[in-house]
């Protein structure tokens, strides 16, 4: 009795020392911003940068160092990759505990509010909407004798990548964007041209050689006429030149996310609280279902897969709704094996995602059920990819050269450069005009701008270019057909709402994989829609 | 009387042939749930980009069909905007790290389990048992816990700085937390327990001292569970991700767990290229594959006789 006296209390005082330990509230703290410096210091200052970013793309971004660094002589900039995001996001976490974070990081934005939430975050306005002007007097300086600010141009930058950024507490900028991308709809273009004949008798407009409207998005009432002409049910084809499915959407959580956003459901909010639970989000899943049941959309988990990019060079599906960063995926090529591409190789295109309307707040009519219902609609899109921010823990000189930082890798020219070299977006409109060159192989030097007209060029051909086969142009043809649609879907991007979980839901990461899921158990029958959206609701709030 | 005893060692042999089919079919079906992630490893390294998604998934290449592209590209270099040159994968300084920290953990954690383990077995000292019940207790205390009271240990000796953070201090950081096991030390006490009190007293008798004792009768008597100890030990230091990963605030301190993570995965479109990442992995186990191979008897005499498996 007394031995099994003195384990329990053993056990008890284990526990109990184990406590003994004081970490870095979660609560958040009251906000705090430094004042921003009058002078530009001329001390030298030492800036680290986390990042995830693997050789191939720390090369360009040591290039950029190494020019603000000739601007700023004073200046050193140590970027380091942290290999990958939850590294990234785990080491800064624990690092908040004890005052060992960077001067600055790149962070989803569901980083930087779990950050913001511990008053980790340095807030940026006092630097976007400062007037304060700063003279380069360090003659060593490659701009000596200029002038600089950290006056941002906002409206300069796209309105949703902004809106992202200040969504968190008090309404303040706590990150910029930085290494944007969105979801675009890769084509069989072969089998579009194949049934132009019955496409146009159906009232869609089509060119001679298969491609559909690039400036406006095919709707969902055109899906189900294009799923009556380019789908067979039985299976691929090859004869009559149909898919098994219409449409494939590579993640499903943002199909869930964008449709609910396209149908005014509701979803989430910067707050936390979880929105699904309501007519309009269960009507949408059971029409979504009816979609999955009749193969007009599919998702990844038919083929056991993750992405649906395999089987659109396969031919099971037509088109397929990805990332702009995977824009390579969806190309056919001789390296797959012939016997598997049912449709051989055919010729892409890539659209904007499909919409239900034209503009926001117009209504569109759904098939729920075998009931017509009426829904008011939003034109949207999904804006992925991270942002980057400074932490409070910075001194007042630290934050200023940081910040210069953001605005030097983030202007005009420097966004581009990243785009064209990265596959993300330019984050600021006027880099879509952008007249500097980027050298993109030892032969190969071209702006931004004219970037884009590589698409144009072929589209204006109907596809009929009369390029060389050696010209380079066709490299960057896929990728540039990429950027012209992301900069057409600029006007309607919508970003996820951040938030850290906290006491009475889960955080918006969590909420992102639990509506993929929830597509999922649809499409697989695992739960009928109003099952899936049950399970979900009991994953996501307690 | 004869007739029966043939029938019955009919009907055992009989017996015995279906239990051994029965035993040997179970150890063939385990084999196999065994070695297929390791075919499948070696597989996936020698395919191409497209052949790794392949659907149906490819089964087996021929010789003639092996790309070795996958191990080239893991040494590739590149040129840096300063004229420097890098591996796109830092294979050697990856595996370095790794060694160093597997051999400084494990050396560490067998010195301090001898010791601790001969004082809780054999000195005589006041508390000795209470010392162990709340040593025993910590392995009550989930592993998580320990990292962030780790954590913050280790940040107060400074090794974390993340402005400064030399080689050194990475390697401290990385391995000055584990350079204890309660669960080796409860595992060794064990075994030294087992050694009989006639011995130690004889010896004292000789006038030998406790170290002596311990170096020449003790250590030799348990070297068996010792190499248990140091074999768990290292495949446990090996395989460290989530510390090393936290504490070190450099890529290059890092070990080969952490790079084989991230290294291969597209940033932008969060794509894996599996067929590098299991290249890099093959290259990382055929070190574990000669150590295991080289001293496979030593191996299987401390698994077998610790009953544990790693």
């Amino acid at each position: 009795m007394k031995k099994i006296l003195f384990g329990l209390l053993t056990v008890l005082f284990v526990f109990a020392v184990s406590g003994c330990v004081k970490i870095g509230t979660t609560e958040l703290t009251t906000l705090t911003t430094t004042q921003q410096l009058d002078y530009l210091p001329d001390e030298d200052v030492e800036i680290t940068f986390w990042h995830i970013y693997g050789q191939g793309k720390t090369a360009l971004l040591d290039a950029m160092i190494a020019e603000f660094e000739a601007m700023y002589p004073n200046v050193t900039i140590t970027s380091t990759s942290q290999s990958d995001y939850d590294t990234l996001r785990s080491t800064i976490n624990m690092g908040i505990s004890v005052g060992q974070v960077p001067t600055m990081a790149l962070g989803y934005p569901d980083h930087f509010a779990g950050y913001i939430t511990a008053g980790a975050v340095e807030p940026l306005d006092q630097f976007v909407y400062s007037d304060k002007v700063y003279e380069v007097t360090n003659p060593a300086s490659s701009i000596y004798g200029d002038t600089v600010s950290t006056t941002l141009t906002l409206s300069d930058f796209v309105q949703s990548y902004l809106d992202e950024n200040d969504q968190y507490t008090g309404g303040y900028y706590f990150s910029l964007p930085y290494s944007k991308s969105t979801e675009t709809m890769a084509v069989n273009r072969t089998v579009l041209a194949a049934h132009v004949t019955e496409i146009r008798a159906a009232g869609i407009t089509i060119s001679n050689n298969g491609f559909l409207s690039h400036e406006t998005p095919l709707n969902y009432d055109q899906l189900a006429l294009l799923k009556n002409i380019m789908v067979d049910t039985n299976g691929t084809n090859a004869t009559t030149l149909q898919c098994e499915y219409l449409l494939n959407f590579d993640s499903s959580g943002n199909l869930f996310i964008n449709m609910s956003r396209q149908w005014q459901a509701g979803y989430t909010d910067s707050e936390g609280h979880i929105l699904i639970n309501n007519d309009t989000t269960k009507n949408m899943l059971s029409y979504l279902d009816t979609l999955f049941q009749n193969n007009t959309v599919v998702l990844p988990v038919a083929w056991d897969q993750s992405y649906g990019s395999t089987n659109f060079i396969y031919g099971d599906v037509c088109m397929s709704v990805g990332s702009t960063a995977g824009v390579n995926y969806n190309i056919p090529n001789s390296t797959y094996t012939a016997a598997s591409m049912k449709l051989g190789i055919f010729d892409v295109d890539f659209l904007q995602i499909p919409q239900f309307v034209t503009a926001n707040n117009q209504e569109f009519t759904a098939n729920v059920s075998g009931t017509d219902v009426a829904v008011n609609g939003n034109l949207s899109a999904v804006q992925q990819g991270p942002n980057i921010g400074i932490f409070s823990s910075a001194s007042s000189a630290e934050k200023l050269y940081a910040f210069l930082f953001i605005k030097f890798l983030t202007n005009t020219d420097n966004t581009a450069r990243w785009a064209m070299n990265t596959g993300y977006l330019p984050v600021r409109l006027s880099a879509y005009s952008s007249e500097v060159p980027l050298q993109l192989t030892s032969t190969f030097s071209i702006t931004y701008a004219d970037f884009l007209q590589i698409a144009q060029d072929f589209w204006t051909a109907d596809g009929t270019v009369t390029w060389e086969a050696t010209d380079e142009r066709w490299d960057y043809l896929y990728s540039s057909m990429v950027a012209n649609i992301a900069y057409n879907q600029t006007s309607y991007y919508q970003y996820d709402p951040a938030f850290a979980a906290g006491t009475s839901s889960a955080g918006s990461a969590k909420a992102r994989v639990e509506a993929g899921y929830c597509l999922q158990y649809i499409y697989t029958d695992k739960y009928t829609p109003t099952e899936a959206l049950s399970f979900m609701l009991n994953q996501l709030t307690w | 009387m004869a007739d029966l005893f043939v029938k019955n060692e009919k009907a055992y042999k009989a017996q015995r042939a279906i239990s051994n089919t029965l035993l040997y079919l179970f150890l063939v079906i385990v084999a196999i749930a065994i070695l297929i992630p390791f075919y499948w490893m070696i597989l996936t390294s020698l395919k191409n980009e497209t052949q790794v998604i392949q659907i149906p998934p490819i089964l087996a290449l021929a010789p003639s069909d092996w790309k070795l592209s996958n191990y080239t590209a893991l040494f590739a270099v590149i040129n840096l905007p300063n004229g420097e040159t890098t591996m796109l994968f830092p294979f050697f300084t990856y595996m370095g790290n790794t060694i160093l920290i597997s051999f400084l953990t494990t050396i560490g954690t067998t010195i301090t389990t001898i010791l601790s383990a001969f004082a809780f077995a054999r000195l005589n000292f006041k508390g000795r048992d209470a010392l162990f019940a709340i040593l025993l207790a910590t392995m009550m205390v989930p592993g998580e816990i320990f990292i962030l009271t780790n954590y913050l240990t280790v940040n107060k000796f400074g090794w974390i700085d993340i402005f400064n953070q030399t080689y050194t201090e990475a390697v401290l950081a990385m391995t000055v937390p584990f350079l204890v096991s309660v669960f080796y030390i409860f595992y060794l006490r064990q075994t030294f327990k087992q050694i009989p009190n006639e011995l130690y007293f004889a010896a004292k008798v000789d006038g030998t001292s406790d170290f002596k004792y311990l170096i020449r009768i003790m250590i030799p008597v348990a070297m068996p569970t010792i190499v248990t100890i140091i074999i768990l030990n290292s495949m446990g230091a090996w395989s460290a991700y989530m510390w090393p990963a936290l504490v070190t605030v450099n890529d290059k301190y890092r070990l080969v767990s952490n790079g084989l993570r991230g290294a291969f995965t597209n940033t932008s479109s969060g794509r894996t290229d599996y067929g590098q990442q299991m290249a890099a992995a093959m290259l990382v186990t055929i070190p574990l594959l000669i150590v295991f191979f080289t001293f496979r008897k030593q191996i299987m005499r401390g698994v077998s006789r610790s009953g544990i498996k790693g």
